[in-house]
């Protein structure tokens, strides 16, 4: 799921950059600047979802691209569409379940994805109040959760989305579950001011949930 | 010896939308509250009113306190963002679902904060469960909030005004974590999933 990690990066870094990427023998590009992929609608979508199928896929940043239009697909309504309705093989199912195992406890942003037509946020908001109700996301549990195999496909769509768009993030590196110690030489180091930032809030979230 | 550090959080939204109460609910003590008897046309909607600004303390750590300022809900007030604004972490808008004047005083209050402000915002739809209360997405169109997420809360509540404050924080906390490490973009080294 390498294809995942470096959406995630390419977007979260709002930097112009170009997405290299492999589909059988053919090498393809998709531009990305001010939060918005390159192309129309449904260019973006399809390759999108080439990129999440490809097993090799490269992002280059710089500000030297010459996109070839202006047209352009705001972030969020793009990996949207891409995943209306996406539907995976066993081997993409796999990827994807066993990338889940590997997520750390999470965070999880609430973000309006309906405005985007997402077709699944109501599961995302299901995995809101779970992030919500317990202080932490596993996606593990999340996922395993699902009713049925359809409800497991639409869980790992919103994984992939919630992933890709920076709407998750892991608890440990944020000093959320660690020992205070531990947060409060995170929050002295000088050298971390969003480090610190991230303590400060850590640490008013845990004091709020249990009031 | 250590000096205690001080965070800020803003209660705020057009008159009679529940701040005073949010700023209640989230404070060990409250330490001021400035209602006043209205005597302008907010008489025909409340009793009291705030006219200074509701303050309240959580004191989270040794080391740290939040601060809990709501602020009046009328717009000729934006000036005090200048002020509130600086060491603040967020700030949460009340509107009241019900009301048409609500709304437009919102925008009024919201325009003046998307340009002056810019810290992670959520707005509270209050008195969802009255009659005539628009839903969060009409609400969302009619403010023009763009990104920025509606929730429906009882404010009256506790719990809602817990679950309003900890959906800001988990929204600016994804956001902090994300923008640090945002610079091992480049590092080549993808063996991390964040």
């Amino acid at each position: 799921m390498n294809s995942l990690v470096y959406l995630r990066r390419m977007i979260v870094s709002q930097k112009p950059a170009r997405v290299d990427y492999t589909v059988g023998s053919t090498t393809k590009s998709i531009y990305y600047e001010r939060s918005g992929f390159e192309g129309t609608h449904d260019e973006v979508s399809r390759k999108l979802r080439e990129i999440f199928e490809s097993r090799s896929v490269e992002v280059i940043t710089s500000s030297d691209f010459n996109p070839m239009s202006n047209k352009r697909v705001f972030a969020p309504q793009a990996i949207a569409s891409a995943l209306a309705g996406y539907t995976f093989n066993a081997e993409m199912r796999a990827s994807l379940l066993s990338f889940a195992m590997r997520l750390p406890p999470l965070i999880v942003r609430l973000y309006p994805m309906q405005r985007y037509a997402f077709q699944d946020n109501s599961t995302y908001m299901k995995m809101h109040m779970m992030y919500q109700h317990n202080g932490s996301l596993r996606m593990q549990s999340f996922i395993s959760q699902a009713e049925n195999t359809r409800d497991e496909m639409i869980r790992l769509r919103v994984l992939m989305a919630t992933y890709i768009l920076g709407l998750i993030a892991p608890l440990n590196s944020t000093g959320g579950n660690s020992h205070t110690a531990t947060r409060e030489m995170r929050a002295h180091n000088p050298d971390g001011r969003r480090g610190k930032k991230v303590s400060i809030l850590s640490r008013i979230i845990s004091r709020i949930r249990g009031l | 010896m250590e000096e205690k550090q001080v965070v800020k959080l803003v209660i705020t939204g057009p008159v009679n939308a529940g701040k005073t109460t949010m700023v209640q609910n989230l404070s060990d003590s409250q330490i001021a509250a400035t209602d006043v008897a209205p005597s302008d046309q907010v008489a025909q909607l409340k009793s009291m009113t705030t006219v200074g600004l509701d303050f309240g303390i959580l004191k989270i750590d040794e080391h740290l306190e939040l601060h809990l300022f709501g602020t009046p809900g009328q717009s000729r007030f934006n000036f005090m963002w200048n002020i509130l604004s600086k060491g603040a972490i967020g700030a949460i808008f009340l509107v009241d679902s019900t009301s048409e004047e609500s709304l437009n005083e919102m925008r009024k209050m919201y325009d003046y904060y998307e340009e002056h402000v810019g810290l992670p915002v959520l707005v509270g739809a209050t008195k969802q469960d009255l009659p005539g209360a628009k839903d969060v997405d009409e609400i969302a169109a009619i403010l023009n909030l763009g990104d920025v997420m509606v929730v429906p809360v009882d404010a009256r509540e506790k719990e809602g005004s817990k679950m309003l404050a900890l959906t800001l924080l988990g929204n600016a906390l994804v956001q902090a974590s994300a923008e640090a490490g945002e610079d091992d973009f480049d590092d080549g080294d993808y063996d991390d999933l964040f």
